[in-house]
């Protein structure tokens, strides 16, 4: 019974983070898999979203400014605007260029901004980041809080689904199809290509920043560690690109999986000897290496490729 | 042959990955009840350098207790590694695992501080499993929200920089530059000794904060000279922007007096460095190495690992990990809340003092109800009400033969 108690604890933390991936991931299917912005940033995205909620919601320390201890629903909104606000500004001065040109922009600037929330201690204690971060309903205790948690983070998760999946369907998820396709055919139809762009950039970066919270209040601490471009820009493109590029389900199944991957191989450690430890860790780099390797080359759309619909 | 990825390859390739997992708990009904012990180390990232013999020395204090007789009569005591890749989300998710799956009655970690701080806030704290970290050096961990379940066997840096403060004051230095390196490390040692030196009277002329590893830092230093300091303190790490700043300073003529601590200590810099230069200069450091318990774990540790006895850190994830078991082993269970009860009764005075491979008789007086205290091989380990250690610091300065010597 204890068994099965440790295993359920642990399937609840990865259904969390497998889901706060998972809204990082619709994010990125919005910018790349529909509308085809190349953005290998996200880990600035992510970074602001999680010191954004951090400094709103964490009481008072001498450390840096905040202290405010609000709400974790205004954390998390608070988040989500100042991750729209940066990608507004970001996406107006990237936005204008194409292709890889874009992706090397967007790294630049995200590195940027991930420079500044570590070196601005008066803003985010520097380095040494900030703790206490509040965890809603962590009053309830053991395993009712982790519980909690995880419905929040799934409701959530479920909404953005639902409302992506009505907004590719409309109208204006076709026009996004159309600029990824042809950017020129779509302008000549009369269609307000850069402003859509704009548009796709920020919502996409908003749920990237909102995911970035949601991870700092599950792990009640953010430091410059937590927005390392390998654990958000890398791993969120492997899930996408596993998952299935230009499909939200694929998206989010993909998340689910990776982090399942990337997590639970550790418990063969386990299993081997001491002299073998030190080499698994490595092997878990590789084995996500190797799993990418292979849908890429078996099924280079993903586990759930996109769909084509045909409109009459 | 087919290579297509079907439903039925698919699974099987699921399947093949869960086979280890379905077999540990298996294996683990069969061997009886072990007692689990964590060791939340950052296998790979950026200090995954330091990590084998750090290993290694939690491994040998398992590998000592089960050799002696195991622990709680007779059990065997079965150490986890977690990997938390020196990150605050690697920490947090390798900790779940510890503390869910491995049902861990302690941890020995984390080492990066923001990993420490995510797994014990995060994970360990609300699950009310105590940890031990042997090399989180971070001030802020002290103020830690953890009822009183985060410990560590290390002092804080802000320990340090008093220490460093007070003998620079004492040497009769006025009047200081400072530069740090932009870490963890670097802002928690140089705002301790900023604060400290400071209210005793002394000025930093000027300060700056480096970024590590970069080719030049002369604009740096020339900046550093204006007001007429008598020395400059450097926080950096002799491997990285420290030699180069030590360097440069010498060669411009910028500095010639140098005040550095724990990371500056190391030989491959005198090497290149050179003594004669670095005459009027000196070092601070935790001093733990003079004791008998030092020498004790230093001769089995040179026969049980490959690795170099100068490997920090290794010493004190040793002690964690023993202070761990003796907790259990005193609480006479390895219930997660006996063991938290435990920590600070066998590590404290009085007691009849339990040194590094003295397990057997920690065993017998815990048997024969006596009050232990564990005197570890980094220290004496008196945790204080915030779960630190004061920690004793020793003063050093160069010798002949490129080596480091301590004059208090």
């Amino acid at each position: 019974m204890d068994i099965l108690y440790g295993w359920m604890m642990y399937g609840l933390s990865l259904l969390t983070v497998g889901g706060i991936y998972g809204i990082i991931v619709l994010g990125l299917n919005l910018q790349w898999g529909i509308t085809g912005l190349f953005n290998i940033g996200i880990a600035g995205f992510f970074a602001v979203g999680a010191y954004s909620t951090a400094i709103l919601t964490s009481p008072a320390t001498e450390n840096h400014v905040g202290g405010f201890e609000l709400p974790v629903a205004i954390g998390l909104l608070g988040s989500m605007f100042f991750s729209g606000i940066m990608a507004f500004i970001i996406g107006k001065i990237c936005l204008r260029l194409r292709g890889d040109y874009l992706a090397i922009a967007t790294i630049g600037l995200a590195e940027i901004l991930r420079l500044i929330l570590k070196n601005e201690v008066w803003l985010t204690s520097g380095p040494r980041g900030i703790p206490g971060i509040p965890r809603p309903f962590e009053e309830l205790g053991q395993p009712w809080a982790e519980i909690a948690f995880l419905l929040i983070v799934l409701t959530i998760l479920f909404i953005i689904y639902l409302a992506l999946q009505r907004a590719i369907h409309s109208p204006w998820g076709r026009v996004m199809r159309a600029i990824r396709e042809n950017e020129k055919a779509a302008a000549s139809t009369g269609k307000d290509v850069d402003g859509l762009r704009l548009e796709a950039f920020v919502i996409g970066s908003i749920f990237m920043g909102l995911g970035g919270a949601l991870l700092s209040h599950s792990m009640k601490f953010v430091g410059p560690s937590a927005s390392d471009p390998l654990v958000t820009t890398f791993l969120a493109w492997v899930m996408l690109t596993i998952g299935g590029s230009g499909n939200n389900k694929g998206a989010v199944i993909g998340a689910f999986i990776i982090w399942t991957v990337w997590s639970a191989s550790e418990l063969l450690s386990g299993v081997l000897s001491f002299k073998w430890m030190n080499q698994l860790s490595y092997f878990r780099v590789f084995l996500i290496g190797f799993i990418l390797q292979i849908i890429l080359q078996k099924k280079p759309e993903g586990i759930i490729p996109e769909k084509v619909y045909q409109h009459k | 042959m087919n290579l297509k990825i079907t439903k039925k390859k698919f699974t099987a390739l699921i399947l093949l990955f869960l086979l280890p997992l379905a077999s540990m708990a298996a294996s683990k009904k069969s061997k009886g009840p072990t007692v689990n012990l964590g060791a939340l180390l950052a296998l790979t990232g950026p200090i995954e350098g330091m990590v084998p013999p750090i290993l290694d020395s939690v491994n040998m204090a398992a590998s000592e207790i089960n050799k002696n007789g195991g622990i709680l009569g007779g059990r065997e005591l079965k150490l986890t590694v977690g990997d938390s890749k020196c990150s605050a989300q690697g920490g947090a998710d390798a900790a779940k695992k510890l503390v869910n799956i491995n049902k861990v009655s302690g941890i020995v970690g984390a080492l990066c501080s923001g990993a420490s701080t995510a797994a014990a806030s995060g994970v360990a704290v609300p699950a009310g499993v105590p940890m031990i970290s042997p090399a989180s050096t971070a001030p802020t961990l002290t103020n830690l929200k953890d009822n009183d379940l985060f410990y560590r066997v290390i002092p804080s840096d802000a320990y340090q920089g008093l220490y460093l403060a007070n003998l620079v004051l004492k040497k009769g230095i006025k009047k200081v530059s400072m530069t740090f390196v932009n870490n963890d490390y670097g802002i928690g040692l140089a705002k301790s000794f900023r604060d400290n030196y400071k209210k005793a009277g002394g000025t930093i002329v000027a300060e700056s904060k480096h970024e590590d590893k970069k080719a030049s830092y002369r604009s740096e230093l020339a900046t550093l000279r204006k007001g007429g300091p008598e020395a400059l303190v450097l926080i950096a790490y002799s491997e990285g922007s420290g030699q180069t700043i030590m360097r440069q300073a010498l060669e411009n003529k910028f500095f010639n007096r140098f005040v550095g601590a724990d990371g500056m200590i190391s030989e491959k810099l005198l090497k290149r460095i050179g003594v004669k230069q670095l005459k009027s200069s000196f070092f601070s450091r935790p001093v733990a190495s003079k004791t008998r318990a030092a020498t004790k774990w230093e001769k089995n540790f040179g026969q049980f690992s490959k690795h170099k006895l100068k490997s920090i850190f290794a010493r004190e994830a040793y002690d964690a990990a023993m202070i761990l078991a003796l907790a259990i082993q005193k609480g006479g269970s390895d219930d997660r809340a006996t063991v938290k009860a435990n920590i600070r009764a066998v590590s404290k005075a009085p007691g009849e003092i339990i040194e590094p491979g003295e397990w057997k008789k920690a065993v017998e007086l815990i048997a024969a109800g006596k009050d232990i205290n564990y005197n570890g091989a980094a220290g004496d380990h008196e945790l204080d009400k915030n779960g630190d250690v004061p920690g004793v610091f020793g003063e050093f300065v160069v010798q002949m033969g490129n080596s480091f010597k301590q004059v208090k």
